[in-house]
């Protein structure tokens, strides 16, 4: 009899764990469980190898653990000394920036006391900016290297008379140096302080290396006053020139002459190409000395946040489909941002300039000296400038209408 | 082949100059930047700390 009580006992007890079990698999299915329930809110070994396996993981969980000191057991109680913070939770805050940091030393960087986009932003500048901006550079040269080999040099298809005209005037052209002259230093010794430790070090050594870095670091920061007088003078002398006219589809129709000889469309003081090229330079010329200011002066002028802002009020993000981009960044994210979109406009900036200075030197004949004495021979401007030509001395230019040139 | 310059002019005066500019105006910033506060040692340190 006792053990037929205790078989039935043993049933009714299985019975009951099934029953519960069941009741819990209901349970599950009806609301997924935490997935972070048996480490009491921390992470899980899955979170860190997705961490390992390179994934994107929310780590929304962590930054607001970050403790409570309203909940704060009582001075007396057990713990009650900690405010309702522990540790872990206030290395998060410091983890994730929400820690009321004070320093005595100034700036807003002093208060930020742990960040982690250093590694993405190293990865990012000696990575795809570093690979793609380089292959852009040796793109165009070599594009250009092939142009001249097909095309050759582009020559003045007259006659030339021997009588100059006034191109450019002295001030004209100190600006346009001004300009030039910062920019090709500007672009050395930025590639060479993004190149320095890939390609520098290895050909002339650290000790070699480090003293020009200092001076290349100097020059790169003292010079760019100079470049911004002169994008702004240039802006100045040339904007109302460069204003887009009805010349220019003629002139783009044709190519401006490039690929083929006696081939000279109407143009004004400026054609279509270099009107492409003043409007380039002032775009991104305002854009790389507002970013360049800002790693200037660092932490002191943050423009990424702001704009970021804007993109998304504006929807660009939406329409790019991407999600919206963060509007609250720490002052090392800013510079980050800044030195990259820095040296992405640059590149661009370099590869447009390279095309600039071949044909304004061993591209066209003739064309150099319009910023070289100022003074160009009439037939290259009657070629190049045929309405510009007519307005300066009065007499016709030939039938500029079936005739141009491109952009020097 | 590039023209020669009129008569009485210095060939490339202009590029000259703005060479010359360039050095002055960096040197210029340099040291009127220092003396203006704005060096990073300046900007970014407090009486608190002692860089010299």
């Amino acid at each position: 009899m006792a053990i037929i009580t205790q078989r039935l006992l043993a049933f009714i007890a299985a019975l009951g764990l099934l029953l519960l079990q069941g009741t819990a698999v209901l349970a599950q299915e009806a609301a997924p469980a935490d997935p972070r329930a048996a480490t009491g809110g921390a992470q899980t070994l899955e979170d860190i190898l997705a961490r390992q396996r390179g994934e994107n993981v929310d780590y929304t969980f962590r930054r607001e653990a970050i403790g409570d000191p309203d909940r704060a057991a009582a001075m007396t109680d057990q713990l009650g000394t900690l405010g309702g913070v522990s540790d872990p939770e206030l290395w998060r805050a410091l983890r994730y920036g929400s820690a009321n940091v004070q320093v005595t030393s100034r700036g807003p960087a002093a208060e930020v006391v742990i960040q982690d986009s250093g590694m993405t932003w190293l990865a990012f500048r000696e990575g795809p900016l570093s690979t793609y901006g380089g292959y852009l550079l040796l793109g165009v040269l070599g594009a250009l290297l092939l142009f001249y080999l097909v095309r050759g040099r582009i020559r003045i298809d007259g006659e030339k008379t021997g009588r100059t005209i006034l191109r450019f005037s002295s001030i004209e052209r100190f600006a346009h140096w001004l300009l030039a002259g910062s920019f090709v230093l500007l672009g050395i010794t930025g590639l060479t302080l993004l190149f320095g430790r890939k390609a520098l070090i290895p050909l002339i050594g650290q000790a070699a290396y480090s003293p020009y870095a200092s001076a290349g670091k100097w020059v790169h920061n003292n010079i760019a006053w100079a470049f911004m007088l002169g994008l702004v003078l240039v802006t100045l002398f040339w904007l109302v020139h460069n204003i887009p006219n009805r010349h220019d589809l003629k002139w783009l129709a044709v190519g401006g002459g490039i690929f083929s000889k006696n081939v000279h469309p109407p143009a004004k003081k400026f054609n279509a190409g270099q009107k492409i090229i003043f409007w380039g330079v002032l775009v991104l010329g305002v854009s790389i000395s507002v970013s360049g200011l800002s790693l200037l002066f660092p932490f002191q002028m943050p423009l990424f946040a702001l704009t970021f802002e804007k993109l998304n009020a504006l929807g660009v993000p939406q329409i790019l489909g991407m999600a919206d981009l963060p509007t609250t960044l720490l002052p090392h994210q800013e510079m980050q941002l800044a030195q990259l979109w820095h040296a992405i406009v640059a590149f661009v900036f370099m590869a447009i300039i390279l095309a600039h200075i071949y044909l304004g030197t061993i591209g066209m004949e003739g064309a150099f000296d319009a910023m070289g004495t100022g003074e160009v021979d009439e037939q290259w401007a009657k070629e190049h400038h045929g309405l510009w030509f007519e307005e300066v001395t009065g007499k016709p230019a030939h039938d500029h209408d079936k005739t141009s040139h491109p952009a020097e | 082949m590039t023209l020669p310059p009129p008569k009485g002019k210095t060939p490339m005066k202009s590029m000259y100059l703005a060479f010359l500019a360039i050095a002055v105006i960096a040197v210029a910033a340099d040291f009127s930047l220092h003396r203006a506060g704005f060096s990073i040692q300046e900007v970014t340190s407090g009486p608190a700390v002692r860089l010299d």
